[in-house]
């Protein structure tokens, strides 16, 4: 698939600087194509066939998850989207093993996680990042939250240290150690509930909503700190979010709609289809938007434009032509 | 606003209190208290006051704060002094109003006895405030542990403690914030009979149960993402390493207390 | 309603090592049938300000004047002054407790003392006003409606009381796009049509500013700045320094006109964008 050069800024893994500051998306090589091709069995990490899950209410059987097959490379960074209900935070708790599927099979990392034994390396691989800030840290203090998961993994206490400081200090909460967690900002509460996720060095974050209760600051924040872990060390992360542009951030997007995946590929792609958004009742970033209203008033644009530069870019071309 | 609610007395600091272990602070604690109930002089009451005075100094607490954790008992000191005043004969005595004497053995067994109270009361401040909640918990966790041979289950229980001390705060900021949600619905949490008190009350319980029980569903999901697995073997990311400092306060504080039994002060 | 501060403040535990000022001498003044939003980062103090407005909290210093009245201690005004200004707090769901949306909007008219034909009657009017059908909703548990639906609920459990102003307290956070449309029906509705003064908290400037015609910018327990939104809109800067985004319809129209266009910056809604860049791009043609 050919991607209008002007308006993809291709990078690859030895040089991940952004060629222009405001270009903020970026993409892996995994993702070069459309819809994700894992090259190798090395590359890659997640795979879900045939899965489904469903539960029992008073009212019968509900399937959440109906029918996925999905291939997630090492080092991607996959935004899944769709309306309430659809299945998401259910996806994603198949990944660290929290939910057994009902058929179907969840590969991670080569370990089953229809295997209870498989259970503690596919949490150690997979780290999650709940919604609500404050019902995911346990202890009384910042450093001890942090070193919760190390604990559970009976490491000897100078590792549990080491450890706890080399995060505190990649996520810049150094000084905060003695903090009980109910005086954080919700920002902070969500950079420690990543920290107690990193100190125990998995390959993946699972993030559900993570930025959802914070506020413009505590989003950004939270947002830069993830991303940096997937441009800097390769980290997976699988970011589940309702705000489009967050989504458009990632390297793919997913699109699940009653239990399935109803659209598969990188941002430019799925999040332009507007129709299909709104038919769902979602949004796509507010340049997609706009040139989509302009669009119908009769304007020609381009198909691909997502991010704010793009389309002032398109418009100045465009005021120029006439 | 979530600054308005602390939890125990605790003062971030880095004295020599601060440093020590929670175990031999609690020990130490225990000689402490032992000791003011067996001084029998005012001199030994004196001198262990004055040492205490020395810590708080040590230790650097507002003195504002110190005051407010011993405002509670002042009312009890002054009960108790007026007690003994009253009932304490023997002595001189120093004012007659009508049958009731004031007796200068009152006055000196009553300030005797509303000095040891401040005195147990300022040891017991001196530790809560320089140790938080859960170190103090995991110190007694030490203590209970041999009941482990009995199969009583200690790492839960003081995991479930570490729990309540990180939640308190946080569902007491929740329920200060529910109860004004419902005055502004017209609730009404304090006229009324005590049974009609109790009913008006179920506006704020249901709603702080619902939340309390997300909370732990979503808590628990969360500790199970993290690999915690009730039963299995952890760590401890400070592993209590008595120091020489330890040590040192539990032989001082246990050589007062022979001290004072051996001399009889 | 005409509601006014006047050199509010407020601390929290005062005279304690932990003492905290929330809101230092804020004087503001929200005329009556006007639609003013609060923004300001968290932290700002912009919930303490609004829970002083029904007297939930007791200033420390200055005063609260509603309709040219002090508001004071006395219990048996204060009750029927919360009752004529509502207050919506954040996550208002998570007050359910009832067994019925209809006991739950009941509460308030109850504990007014309503006779049970009044409470019905009120009950109807206020699922009615915020479009929740009697006959799908009155029976039905406040615990499984869905997000938009509780939020619709919860409002209503506050309407019930025919307050003559309504302050919301981060009326969207949490609600799905179609949410928040419905809500913000209702929001411009009721300031319209039923000419309650409305006050809404938040902390993200989107689309919710294209209702309010005041803003009240918060920053650190005290007001930095006030007026109408078009003046708000150009200040990015300072926007940026407070911690506070623009909306992203008005940040794209900043970029717009950074590149040389000659478009307006101050716009809020995606319509008024379009209609600028239209207006725009004939004036080239024109040319």
């Amino acid at each position: 698939m050919d991607m209008p050069g002007a308006l993809l800024y291709k990078q690859n893994i030895g040089d991940r600087r952004y060629r222009k500051q405001e270009v903020q998306a970026y993409c892996f090589p995994a993702i070069r194509g459309g819809v994700c091709p894992v090259s190798s069995e090395q590359d890659l990490f997640i795979r879900a066939e045939r899965l489904r899950y469903r539960y029992t209410l008073e009212n019968g059987v509900v399937e959440a998850l109906s029918g996925i097959d999905l291939e997630i490379g090492r080092g991607e960074y996959v935004a899944v989207i769709g309306p309430n209900g659809s299945g998401k935070t259910t996806l994603l708790k198949h990944f660290n093993a929290l939910l057994k599927p009902s058929a179907g099979t969840v590969i991670v990392s080569g370990l089953s996680t229809a295997d209870e034994e498989n259970f503690p390396a596919i949490r150690r691989q997979c780290g999650m990042i709940f919604q609500n800030p404050d019902n995911q840290l346990v202890a009384t203090t910042v450093e001890e939250d942090i070193a919760f998961g190390l604990e559970n993994l009976a490491l000897p206490s100078r590792v549990i240290r080491d450890r706890v400081c080399e995060v505190m200090r990649a996520l810049n909460l150094s000084g905060l150690e003695q903090h009980p967690p109910h005086l954080l900002s919700g920002g902070e509460k969500q950079r420690v509930a990543i920290a107690g996720v990193l100190a125990m060095r998995p390959q993946c974050l699972l993030m559900d909503e993570p930025t959802a209760m914070l506020d413009p600051a505590g989003q950004r924040e939270v947002l830069e700190a993830a991303r940096k872990l997937n441009s800097d060390q390769g980290i997976n992360l699988i970011h589940v979010t309702h705000f489009p542009e967050e989504a458009a951030l990632a390297g793919r997007v997913l699109v699940m709609d009653q239990g399935q995946v109803v659209r598969d590929g990188p941002p430019v792609e799925v999040l332009t289809d507007i129709s299909l958004l709104h038919r769902l009742g979602l949004q796509s970033t507010v340049s997609a938007e706009l040139a989509f209203l302009l669009r119908q008033g009769g304007m020609l644009l381009p198909a691909e434009i997502l991010h704010d530069w793009e389309l002032s870019e398109a418009l100045c071309a465009f005021a120029l032509k006439i | 606003m979530n600054r308005s609610i602390t939890l125990g007395h605790f003062i971030p600091g880095r004295s020599l209190l601060h440093r020590l272990d929670p175990r031999f602070k609690l020990l130490a604690l225990l000689n402490i208290l032992i000791t003011f109930f067996l001084l029998e002089t005012h001199l030994g009451m004196a001198v262990l006051l004055l040492l205490l005075l020395l810590l708080v100094y040590i230790v650097r607490v507002p003195f504002g704060y110190l005051l407010r954790g011993l405002r509670p008992i002042f009312y009890i000191a002054l009960f108790t002094l007026v007690i003994h005043i009253f009932y304490e004969k023997g002595g001189v005595v120093l004012l007659r109003l009508g049958p009731v004497t004031v007796e200068s053995a009152g006055i000196s067994e009553g300030l005797f006895v509303v000095a040891r109270l401040f005195g147990l009361v300022l040891a017991t401040l001196l530790v809560t405030l320089t140790s938080t909640p859960l170190s103090l918990a995991q110190g007694l966790e030490y203590f209970i542990k041999p009941f482990q041979l009995i199969r009583l289950p200690v790492a839960e229980v003081t995991m479930i403690m570490t729990i309540a001390l990180r939640f308190i705060p946080t569902v007491m900021e929740e329920s200060q914030r529910l109860m004004r949600a419902q005055i502004a619905r017209g609730a009404d949490f304090e006229s009324g009979s005590l049974f009609r008190k109790a009913h008006n009350l179920t506006p704020l319980i249901v709603p702080l149960f619902v939340s309390a029980f997300r909370r732990a569903d979503e808590l628990a999901l969360a500790m199970e993402a993290r690999g915690f697995c009730i039963g299995a073997r952890r760590t401890r990311l400070h592993e209590r390493k008595a120091t020489l400092c330890d040590w040192a306060a539990l032989f001082f504080s246990a050589a007062l207390l022979a001290g004072i039994m051996v001399k009889g002060l | 309603m005409r509601i006014c501060t006047e050199d509010l403040t407020h601390i929290y535990m005062p005279d304690s090592p932990f003492a905290v000022s929330a809101i230092e001498g804020i004087t503001v003044n929200i005329e009556a049938g006007s639609f003013a939003a609060v923004i300001g980062p968290s932290g700002s103090g912009k919930s303490t300000l609004i829970q002083h407005l029904n007297g939930l909290l007791k200033p420390t210093a200055g005063r609260v004047v509603i309709d040219g009245q002090v508001v004071g201690e006395n219990k048996v005004e204060l009750i029927a002054l919360r009752r004529r200004i509502g207050l919506v707090f954040q996550m208002p769901e998570q007050q359910f407790f009832a067994e019925s949306v209809f006991d739950e909007v009941a509460f308030a008219p109850r504990n007014l003392g309503f006779k049970p034909k009044q409470v019905d009657e009120l009950v109807y009017q206020a699922l009615d006003l915020v479009s929740l059908d009697w006959k799908t909703f009155a029976r039905r548990s406040p615990f499984q409606l869905s997000s938009g639906q509780k939020r619709l609920a919860a409002i209503a459990a506050i309407l019930v009381q025919q307050p003559e102003a309504l302050i919301l307290d981060e009326p969207a956070a949490g609600l799905d796009p179609e949410g928040r449309r419905n809500l913000y029906l209702l929001l411009s509705r009721l300031n319209q049509e039923k000419g309650l003064t409305i006050v809404v908290v938040t902390h993200r400037l989107d689309d919710l500013c294209a209702l309010a015609d005041h803003y009240l910018l918060l920053s650190g327990g005290r007001l930095v700045m006030h007026g109408p939104p078009e003046e708000l809109f150009s200040q990015d800067q300072k926007l940026r320094r407070l911690g506070l985004d623009l909306p992203p319809v008005t940040r794209f129209m900043h970029l717009l006109a950074e590149k040389g266009a000659p478009v307006k910056r101050t716009v809020y809604t995606m319509e008024q964008a379009c209609r600028e860049i239209n207006c725009w791009l004939k004036k080239e043609t024109g040319s």
